[in-house]
């Protein structure tokens, strides 16, 4: 069956009126289909077939008005909330700088440049490669973290701490979540012992980094999967699985101990030790107005350490609790856009990568406020945006983009799952007449 | 014969109540209104599709493919199911239009002299 050039033409004339060219084809496959149906339906009546066909394209209407209506419909989503949430923060992010410090150093807008420049990319792209391609993107993640690590480490492991190779192991979530969803596709029969398999190098790299926020992060993300994919039938468990699962799970911990002890690492998971620093946050937390600068004043020597690692420290001590409780509003705003976004998600892709993300952003801002309590200490985990340093900025801005991509193609997601799938199975099937029509349909150009 | 044209407002209502009793692929949609309306509306494949991409971004329907019995083997067709979102808006739709057609009837063929 070959179709008439003039199907195409009328189908190319209503893709020229959609203004999104990603929408272009999934809009308007059904035509064709719709096309062929009326055709079939007047030849039945007794027209031979180019009648028919010209007939069913009259019927059709104005390719111009469709084209336009289904422009309507097709719209790129722009999250215009998360996007000025985020420049608010940026914008305070910058103001404290200058405040605390009289200046805003290159370096750091450099990486507000690289982080916005992510973002965009990552906004225009179709986030759902992440699916196409989940174990490419989780080695090519493992491969650049893993040369961070082995280049970090030329000094030893325990002078690695937080380091550039923490800030790459902060996106793992995402592609952790994004296999762990690949291989309920798969219907793996060991799924669950795969999927661990995948988890442990990065909880060993958390572990060689000595990083507790990066070791629950992992662990946390992991047993989340775990349970949920359990819940879900993701992976089909038996018995001798479970026993697996759990002995896998034991020989981590205990290879863990071992190895801790063998390298003589310590984690950041007490108290600094420091009776005088301890003494001198409490003092400012305690001694903070409601309003502005405290009367109590910080050892300057001492400033940067409590910045890094007691951000809201700093803060209460200079902006006040009325500035902080503004601060966290806002953050709890920035976190429910989020969650909105995730929930609205007609589609699992969309839902696991905002889910994702949520919890990276979630995680880091927890420890950032939960450092500040007895008996955990620092966690160097910055406070996303505020007083962090430039590749924190990098990766939350990265998570932001993400966020905002899933937002764009929310309402075309699902066409555009089955776009792809059908491109994917029509260059396995190209001897199939109608497929090499739509072949020809989806390859040609713009 | 009246006129054949739609107004928006009612024809989402009217392709929901299709699709209430099955699901239906594009084309089937125009030629069952046609005939339950005993071709009295008729619908433009330029205003449904439109339509129902609207419909599935509101939730009222659900899209998915299944094959098609057709001379071309493999040939999938879109299908339109209806969600309860879908049916709970339907069914709202139907009792605004029963009371505001009431209320037309009730001038239109009021049998009483005038109150004045």
């Amino acid at each position: 069956m070959k179709h008439d050039h003039s199907t195409e033409e009328y189908i190319s004339e209503v893709q020229q009126q959609i203004r999104w060219k990603r929408a272009r084809k999934i809009a308007t496959h059904e035509l064709a289909d719709h096309i062929e149906d009326r055709k079939e339906a007047l030849m039945g009546k007794g027209l031979d077939e180019n009648a028919a066909l010209s007939a069913a394209i009259a019927d059709m209407g104005d390719p111009r008005k469709i084209g336009s209506e289904l422009d309507m419909v097709y719209r790129p989503k722009v999250n215009l909330l998360l996007i000025e949430l985020t420049a608010a923060f940026l914008i305070l992010g910058a103001g404290i700088s200058y405040l605390s410090e009289g200046i805003i150093s290159v370096s750091q807008i450099i990486s507000v440049l690289i982080g916005i420049f992510s973002a965009v990319v990552l906004y225009f792209s179709d986030y759902t490669v992440m699916l196409r391609h989940p174990l490419m993107i989780y080695f090519i993640h493992m491969f650049i973290t893993a040369a961070l690590l082995v280049y970090e480490a030329r000094n030893g492991f325990e002078m690695i701490g937080y380091s550039y190779t923490f800030y790459f192991l902060m996106l793992f979530p995402v592609s952790l979540t994004v296999v762990a969803a690949d291989l309920k596709n798969q219907h793996r029969k060991f799924g669950l012992f795969v999927f661990t398999c995948y988890a442990i190098p990065l909880f060993l790299t958390a572990f060689l980094l000595s990083s507790l926020p990066g070791m629950t992060m992992i662990l946390i993300t992991y047993m989340m999967l775990a349970c949920f994919g359990i819940r879900k039938h993701w992976f089909s468990l038996s018995y001798i699985g479970v026993a697996v699962w759990i002995g896998l799970i034991l020989a981590v911990v205990f290879g863990m101990w071992y190895i801790s002890n063998f390298f003589h690492l310590s984690f950041f998971f007490t108290n600094t030790g420091d009776e005088f620093v301890q003494r001198m946050i409490s003092d400012a937390v305690f001694s903070a107005d409601m309003w502005g600068s405290s009367k109590f004043r910080i050892i300057n020597n001492k400033e940067e350490f409590l910045r890094e690692n007691y951000p809201f420290v700093i803060l209460l001590n200079k902006y006040g609790y009325f500035a902080v409780g503004c601060i966290i509003a806002l953050f709890v705003g920035l976190l429910a856009v989020m969650i909105h976004t995730a929930r609205k998600q007609k589609t699992e892709i969309g839902k696991i990568t905002a889910w994702s993300t949520f919890f990276v952003m979630a995680f880091q801002l927890l420890c950032s406020v939960i450092c500040h309590f007895a008996n955990f200490g620092s966690m160097s985990m910055c406070i996303p945006f505020l007083l962090s340093g430039g590749a924190f900025t990098v990766i939350d801005l990265i998570l932001i983009g993400m966020v905002l991509s899933v937002s764009r193609h929310e309402d075309m997601i699902r066409e555009w799952i089955r776009y792809k799938d059908r491109k994917a199975s029509v260059s396995t099937n190209e001897s199939d007449p109608i497929n090499q029509w739509f072949y020809q349909l989806v390859h040609s150009k713009e | 014969m009246g006129n054949k044209t739609l107004t928006y407002g009612n024809v989402d209502m009217l392709v929901l109540k299709l699709l209430e009793n099955r699901d239906m692929y594009g084309y089937q949609i125009i030629e069952q209104l046609e005939k339950r309306s005993d071709n009295t509306f008729s619908l433009s494949a330029g205003s449904l599709y439109p339509l129902l991409h609207n419909l599935e971004k509101k939730n009222y329907v659900n899209v998915y493919e299944a094959d098609v019995k057709s001379r071309t083997p493999g040939k999938k067709r879109k299908y339109y199911h209806i969600t309860e979102q879908g049916k709970k808006y339907l069914h709202d739709k139907a009792q605004e239009w029963e009371s505001y057609s009431r209320a037309i009837n009730a001038i239109l063929f009021f049998k009483g002299g005038t109150s004045e």
